[in-house]
């Protein structure tokens, strides 16, 4: 006497079960057929088995309680959900490239100030190590808030994309970056030679000439030229006057008056300046340009993230 | 219209033609989910769960039955419910489950029944409520199983399909749910019509 299907023994059970929904093998069918014909308890199981699954197929089909149509605005999300692995590769992307040519800017605003550094030592106004750290520090750590802002399996929190995002419609990340580093406008090209060894500094400040054009030098551009044009930096010299010059149109380009002003704060050192200053637009326009780039695709993968 | 034409449309992004879609499949798949989820307004959140993610996903859809296609969507979307409601202890199915007089809500409500006499529909909804008992007791993998293969009446390779297990594993779930569909519902004896009331010893 057998009172419960599930005291059967789970082979037997699963041949049963299969067996009547015609899922055997011809083999095992007539197996289990020659198998019931002898023993009952197994017919009554199947038997059981048969009656259960016509009373659970009786269950009716309920009437969905509403219509389950998308909305185009439910729609619209497929195009949003799309686009977002795109937009952080873009954003990431745009970021890489801004870290990239600010990073190259550093370098090249060190290898100016490493050129003007003998000049202010022998006038014994070299400043204090103090803001050479700052100097340093600041141009590595901004770019990796930046770079943070746009990791591609961390989405962009809102304080992340401030940081991107905060300089946008005036003052772009990279001038930022150079207008605070320093603190004191002189201290810029004086503080920084301190802790650099002189070869190295001779080594960069030939990267930079090679790697930026100089157009107001008039056509003249390698180290054996740049050496003497920097070198010639008299304080307090005449060509203070020749400066104003290329200002108007560096500021036409945008960005370029902070660092005018920042290198020009003491009249007399604005000789050696206008070299940097003249060199320098081509790198500030395309850090302004990633910057936006930036910002603008970190704002948009945060919205497109928020509505997904 | 026909099916692979709409399918076709609105794997080019038209709403219209995947809407349509909808409305030819929306009610089977709501019953899937209203078996496997208990009740209806869990089956409501999985069912147009599973419609979103059919659109996002419809361009992933290589032939074979578009329902069955739509079923494993929506039993994903049940299990994933599942797993959630049993991080949350407080309102675990297993709780629903222990309570044998369980108010089925709206889904006892059969189609059938809004077009019988009332004792029919009475005596319906009674069976129906003792049907749904039983399969909310059974655990989530054999309930699934159970409701695809007998409450819908799919093949096992379709069901394997569904779900995404073999078949020898289909098998085994179907036929230990079944067991305990049998003895659960040998209490509701009664309400069971006469040629499918179950028996308790041998002939």
């Amino acid at each position: 006497m057998m009172r419960r299907l599930s005291d059967l023994p789970l082979r037997d059970l699963e041949l049963l079960s299969a067996y009547l929904d015609g899922e055997l093998t011809p083999r095992e069918a007539d197996r289990l057929q020659a198998r019931l014909d002898g023993e009952a308890d197994l017919r009554w199981a199947l038997e059981e088995l048969r009656r259960t699954v016509s009373v659970v197929r009786s269950l009716p089909e309920v009437r969905p309680p509403r219509s389950f149509t998308l909305s185009a605005e439910a729609a619209g999300s497929r195009g949003r959900a799309a686009a977002y692995p795109v937009l952080q590769l873009a954003t990431a992307l745009a970021t890489l490239a801004f870290v990239a040519v600010v990073g190259l800017d550093a370098l090249t605003s060190r290898a100016t100030g490493v050129a003007l550094a003998p000049e202010f030592r022998d006038q014994g106004q070299l400043l204090t190590a103090a803001p050479v750290e700052e100097a340093v520090q600041a141009p590595t750590s901004e770019p990796a808030q930046a770079l943070s802002a746009s990791a591609p399996e961390e989405p962009p929190a809102a304080s992340d994309i401030q940081v991107v995002g905060s300089p946008t419609p005036e003052a772009p990340v990279g001038l930022e970056i150079e207008r605070s580093a320093p603190g004191a406008e002189p201290g810029t090209a004086t503080a920084f030679p301190t802790p650099m060894p002189e070869e190295s500094a001779a080594a960069e400040r030939a990267v930079m000439v090679e790697g930026t054009p100089c157009e107001v030098c008039g056509g003249g551009q390698g180290p054996a030229e740049a050496d003497p044009l920097i070198g010639v930096a008299p304080l307090g010299s005449p060509s203070a006057q020749t400066t104003p010059t290329p200002a108007p149109q560096a500021e036409k380009l945008g960005g370029e008056p902070e660092i005018a002003d920042q290198a020009n704060a003491p009249a007399s050192f604005s000789t050696p300046s206008t070299r940097a200053r003249a060199s320098l637009p081509t790198l500030r326009l395309a850090e302004i340009g990633l910057g936006l780039a930036a910002a603008l695709l970190a704002s948009l993968t945060f919205r497109v993230r928020r509505k997904r | 219209m026909d099916e692979p034409e709409l399918i076709h449309d609105a794997q080019k992004g038209d709403l219209e033609a995947f809407n349509r879609l909808v409305l030819a499949h929306q009610s089977r798949v709501f019953n899937v989910a209203l078996r496997i989820m208990g009740d209806p307004d869990s089956a409501s959140d999985a069912t147009q769960e599973a419609f979103i993610s059919a659109y996002r996903n419809v361009r992933r859809y290589r032939g074979g039955s578009f329902q069955g296609w739509l079923l494993r969507i929506v039993t994903n979307a049940c299990y994933d419910e599942l797993r959630r409601r049993k991080r949350r202890p407080a309102t675990s199915i297993e709780e629903l489950s222990t309570e044998p007089d369980g108010d089925p809500g709206e889904a006892g409500l059969s189609l059938a029944s809004r077009h019988q006499g009332p004792e029919v529909a009475a005596e319906d909804a009674e069976l129906s409520r003792a049907i749904e008992d039983c399969l909310r007791r059974l655990p989530d993998e054999f309930r699934v199983v159970a409701v695809l293969a007998d409450v819908q009446g799919y093949e096992y390779a379709e069901v394997a399909r569904m779900v995404g297990k073999p078949l020898g594993t289909v098998k085994s779930r179907l036929a230990r749910a079944r067991a305990r569909l049998r003895d659960c519902l040998r209490r509701y004896g009664e309400l069971l019509p006469s040629s499918l009331r179950l028996q308790d010893e041998t002939a």
